[in-house]
């Protein structure tokens, strides 16, 4: 729609609305009532329940300290004096100003390696990253950093190869984006049903991160996957999920954010997801114009609201607007679009991209972040273009069938756009709020980059290795315990820990009775499911397009915190149900000690890579002590019984939650 | 103020009975209010939930959405609007689409009160940036220190001081409202709301008091402290959990009521309930709102209706019982929709929007709030309903009025409260006279179509 002369008074300039922050107002301080009134816990008694007395004599012996261990001990943590410390816990304001006990230092960069970019370590992982090359720490960061950023082949444990190829049958992850239309969309029927497509690639994922040696690719690829979220379960991307997942997502995360974009422009998943496949010049639908702005290339940092264009500041030695406003959502990027839609004519549709040039709006000229788009473009480059000014043009691109200004040079992607992406990705990596000094580093690679095919896995590498200090440790290695692992993350980290061999549900096998087989929903049986999509992080299935949170305000809610106790304890259970068809995990087979303290040191080393606070040990062992004492040998039965529960707390300790 | 103190803890396993006995407060404790948050999540269309049903207004509302627009007269097949008493705002009146036929009742006997033309005053059009604008009630900022409902229970005076479950979400997580809010509980039910099961083997119970000694006394890092509520809150709701029969014979259906069930169930719990937040999705309704031209029916009518019933069944559920007074519904949403409709008979991001307040001391049956009008010069920004409301009026009214915190100005800091609309009332405040409700006032369809061209108004 055009502007009236009223709106296109000039005003100044203002600054998006992100940068408009006034200073923050601050908590109030709880009332005086509620100050005084507060109810500490009794110092010593604070156990619920009164201890059986079976095992308070047990308790009354004093438990030796941790035995030294290789791993360096670690640094400022205080000192287990936690009982006779008052807690925060009895504090009203989340405001405590008093340095909160437990928080741990950084563990060894090998533990967080595996925290941040892998789901968790597996047995013999943190051994093997000691064993790399390199005289410090950091040198055997980067040479595992540089290995996990030019995967190989899926070198998963054999047996699990197997099973994933064999018994799980996940048939479609083979076929072409023509053949799951026709197969899963068009003809979709109880053999080939919608779902199957999306289901094959959720288990594909779950055994992925539990068994692949790319850990870092999966990270990435859930990244980015959350990046340009898709609820998969409707329309045309539940048929043609398995395409989005290997030739859109799976292709692009380690290479050309340009490329990347347009990869998913053109996808019929998100075309159908934000409904650009209706967006026609009868009838513009802005829901993907604006969502490719606010999401998925500039981020809503850069957005200036419904203000008009000449109030949005130009770009420092550019001619594009610093950022968007609604007239580039709507008069701009939504008609630059329109006729970009999907090749789902009734009976001869294929599935695939189609550009329709009478859908689309030919004749009016665009003025996308103050860059003109002449009427009568080449077919497809006004969004070309449009993707072009936000993630930039790496080949000029000329053409002989549009007008002259269509003769386009090379141009760097917007600087806002670099610098979203890099903080969204360092949040993910490192820290819930990454420091503008990497972000603006990081954005730096990114634009310098934009050329190169491999762009984002420098970007990658470079937030990785980066340090505020010149020649200092990275801040990947310092920054810990800022983050809290999400569900998807702490569940494939428990399966890890205790090499879970996991089955899952593909199909009952069950007949119709003229013999056909008849699929049954996935989670029907396996107890899995039940568990995990509770957690609140079920796999593609966030509906919103701004993907799950990634900070720990959104997943440390009483419900968060129960559940992921839940599934560590349903892991126990069921991974030692002879019945359970889904699960089995062998604890005592891979059980080292016989005493309740070299057993728990013995899991604890192994699933946190390193002890854990004496307060919070003593509380493990005495648990697995059961009514012996902690050095005496417990008998064989009393490890069978107790031993999976007593590796379900240690997956239920704030150490193993903080990412 | 704390929330379950570690001394609740020793009642695990307690019945509710008990809980309500220990509790240093009951129904008739001063200032024992809750309010209830539910939040329309993805941009409400509210042009199409309260409409206008003649005078100029129509004619333009037609003009607008030729496809959409909801009938004033229904056929053999679909309802038409539902006209309102006392919704005449501005010369324009105004009715509910018909979705919302099972709330008509609860209008009529002044439970439910609508404000039109409510919002978010803040520029935005992003999903996201307006909802968080809200929750954390200073439009236009987002660095503010936590949210609208946490600054409302830590300034809140006269609160007891232990509250056993100041704050619920009932869900999955806790909204942006209560960021910052430790004791806030988030739970999608009373029933699964379990660790593990509570009878001791020799393995539970130890196991439970291992988690209590590490969340709780051994630390308190921002992750021990949510393990610590953690904790609380199971003891607590394995105290209330069990069979729940809501009573008046309410029937709660689908998400929303059975998030709207936690809520009545933990309200009648005694547990000094303050606030609950409720979030229902689904609204985004970029295209296919309605399945035909003209025909009301489809999606948005069915959710709507899902809406409508789940509301009823939380009011009848309390009605009967000594927490009717003492519960206020209140219903926002992010933005309303673009006045015109998209061809994909569906509608974009827009601006004004409606709010509802439901409950027992409502002044219901009236539209607050002063209609803006639909003419091409009373749009906002020449494209979407104009907002003479803002949302932070509402909610502060509900706040001094029903939870008795007069401290507006920290809640919502830089809001100028303007006063009560005069939606709720407090305790000294005697209800509205009851108006009986007599015929619906009928549309003459002749009439307004006679107004309806907007060509007229030159």
């Amino acid at each position: 729609m055009a502007l009236t002369a009223k709106e296109n008074v000039h005003k100044p300039p203002i600054a998006p609305q992100a940068q408009t922050e006034t200073p923050t107002p601050p908590l109030p301080s709880p009332t005086s009532t509620a100050t005084a009134t507060l109810t500490p816990t009794p110092t010593g008694t604070s156990t619920p329940t009164p201890t059986p007395t079976a095992t308070s004599t047990a308790t009354s012996t004093a438990i030796p300290t941790a035995t030294a261990t290789s791993t360096p001990t670690p640094t400022g943590t205080t000192p287990p004096t936690a009982t006779t410390t008052a807690t925060p816990t009895q504090t009203a304001t989340p405001t405590a100003t008093a340095t909160p006990v437990g928080l741990p230092s950084a563990p060894p960069l090998s533990v967080i390696a595996f925290n941040r970019l892998a789901f968790g370590p597996r047995p013999g992982d943190l051994d093997a990253f000691n064993a790399l090359p390199g005289a410090t720490e950091l040198e055997k960061f980067t040479a595992w950093v540089d290995q996990q950023l030019n995967p190989g082949p899926d070198n998963l444990d054999s047996d699990y190869w197997k099973r994933r190829t064999e018994q799980h049958n996940l048939y479609t992850l083979s076929k072409s984006l023509t053949q799951l239309w026709a197969d899963h969309y068009k003809n979709a029927n109880n053999a080939n049903p919608r779902w199957r497509p999306t289901k094959d690639v959720v288990i594909d994922t779950l055994l992925r991160a539990i068994y692949s040696k790319w850990q870092l690719r999966e990270v990435l690829a859930d990244f980015w996957h959350n990046h340009f979220n898709i609820y998969a379960y409707e329309g045309y991307q539940e048929a043609l999920w398995v395409d989005w997942n290997t030739n859109v997502i799976r292709k692009n995360i380690l290479g050309n954010f340009r490329t990347f974009i347009e990869d998913v422009t053109k996808h019929p998943a998100m075309l159908y997801y934000l409904d650009n496949f209706i967006n026609t010049k009868g009838g513009p639908n802005e829901n993907w114009a604006r969502e490719l702005l606010e999401l998925h290339a500039l981020g809503a940092e850069n957005y200036f609201g419904p203000v008009q264009r000449s109030q949005v500041p130009v770009l420092p030695n550019d001619t594009r607007a610093a950022g968007y406003c609604d007239y580039d959502v709507y008069s701009a990027a939504a008609l630059c679009f329109t006729g970009w839609g999907v090749n789902d004519h009734y009976q001869t549709g294929t599935g695939a991209f189609e550009y329709t040039d009478t859908d689309h709006d030919n004749l009016s000229e665009k003025n996308f972040l103050n860059v003109r788009l002449a009427p009568n473009q080449a077919p497809q480059d006004d969004g070309l273009n449009v993707l072009d000014v936000l993630a930039g043009r790496p080949q000029a691109r000329v053409r002989t069938d549009g007008p002259i200004e269509n003769q386009r040079p090379v141009i760097g992607p917007h600087p806002g756009s670099a610098k979203y992406i890099c903080r969204k990705l360092a949040r993910r990596l490192i820290s819930d709020n990454p420091p503008q000094a990497l972000v603006e580093a990081a954005a730096q690679v990114f634009l310098a980059e934009y050329q190169s095919a491999d762009q984002l896995k420098k970007v990658v590498r470079f937030i990785l290795l980066w340090s505020p200090t010149p020649g200092g440790l990275p801040l990947f290695a310092t920054a810990w315990a800022e983050k809290i692992k999400r569900p998807f993350e702490v569940a494939m980290a428990m399966c890890r820990a205790v090499q879970a061999d996991m089955r899952f549900q593909t199909y009952t096998g069950a007949s119709s009775n003229n013999g056909t087989p008849v699929p049954a929903h996935w989670d029907d049986e396996d107890e899995f499911f039940y568990y995990y999509e509770p957690m609140g992080q079920a796999i593609f299935e966030w509906h919103p397009p701004n993907g799950f949170p990634d900070r720990k305000e959104a997943w440390k809610s009483t419900t968060s915190m129960l559940v992921r106790w839940k599934f560590a304890y349903w892991l126990a259970n069921a991974g030692t149900d002879a019945n359970n068809d889904h699960v089995s995990v062998d604890y005592v087979g891979q059980n080292s000690g016989n005493t309740a303290i070299d057993i728990a040191d013995y899991w604890i080393k192994r699933i946190l890579g390193r002890p854990l606070r004496d307060v919070d040990r003593n509380e493990i062992v005495r648990f697995m002590q059961g009514t012996y004492g902690p050095s005496s040998v417990l008998p064989a039965k009393d490890i069978k019984d107790r031993l999976k529960y007593m590796v379900a707390l240690i997956l239920s300790t704030p150490d193993f939650n903080f990412r | 103020m704390v929330g379950c103190s570690a001394a609740i803890a020793a009642m695990a396993g307690a019945r509710i009975t008990q809980v309500a006995l220990a509790s240093p407060e009951g129904p008739d404790a001063p200032n024992y209010e809750t309010v209830v948050v539910v939040f329309l999540r993805g941009g409400w269309d509210a042009l199409n939930v309260v409409v206008p049903l003649g005078g100029a207004d129509r004619g333009w509302y037609e003009s607008y959405r030729s496809q959409l627009k909801v009938p004033t007269v229904g056929t053999a097949t679909y309802k038409g609007a539902l006209a309102l008493a006392n919704a005449v705002s501005n010369g324009t009146p105004l009715g509910f689409h018909p979705g919302l036929e099972p709330l008509l009742e609860l209008y009529q006997q002044n439970a439910l009160a609508v404000v039109c033309a409510a919002g978010l005053t803040s520029d935005t059009r992003s999903h996201f940036d307006a909802q968080q604008f809200m929750e954390l009630g200073t439009p236009g900022i987002k660095a503010t220190a936590g949210g609208w409902l946490t600054r409302h229970l830590m300034s809140s005076p006269n609160l007891p001081p232990t509250i056993f479950m100041p704050a619920v979400s009932a869900g999955s997580g806790n909204p942006i409202s209560l960021s910052g809010y430790q004791q806030a509980v988030a739970l999608s039910g009373v029933g699964g709301f379990n660790y593990q099961p509570t009878y001791d083997n020799g393995i539970n119970t130890p196991m439970k008091n291992a988690l209590r000694q590490m969340y709780s006394v051994n630390g308190s890092s921002w992750l021990h402290a949510a393990g610590n509520e953690t904790l609380d809150a199971i003891d607590v709701i394995n105290g209330v959990a069990g069979d729940y029969t809501p009573s008046g014979g309410a029937t709660y259906q689908g998400g929303l009521g059975g998030a709207l069930k936690t809520v009545a169930q933990l309200v009648k719990a005694d547990l000094g309930l303050r606030t609950a937040t409720v979030d229902f999705g689904g609204w985004d309704t970029h295209e296919n709102q309605q399945s035909g031209n003209g025909d009301p029916r489809g999606y948005f009518f069915d959710h709507l209706g899902e809406m409508a019933n789940a509301f009823k069944a939380f009011y009848t559920d309390l009605q009967g019982t000594n927490h009717h007074q003492r519960v206020t519904l209140v219903l926002m949403s992010e933005f309303g929709r673009r006045v015109r409709e998209n061809n994909n008979r569906g509608t974009d991001h827009g601006h004004g929007n409606a709010m509802f307040v439901l409950g027992g001391s409502v002044n219901g049956g009236r539209v607050y709030g002063s209609w803006p009008g639909l003419s091409n010069t009373q749009l906002y920004q020449n494209d979407d309903l104009a907002i003479t409301t803002d949302y932070r009026t509402v909610l502060a009214e509900i706040l001094v009025k029903r939870a008795g915190n007069p401290n507006v100005s920290t809640v919502f800091p830089n809001f100028a409260y303007p006063g009560a609309l005069g939606v709720v009332r407090d305790s000294g405040e005697a209800p509205l006279p009851t108006i009986t409700p007599g015929p619906s006032p009928t549309i003459d369809p002749r009439l307004t179509k006679r107004t309806y061209l907007p060509s007229i108004r030159r």
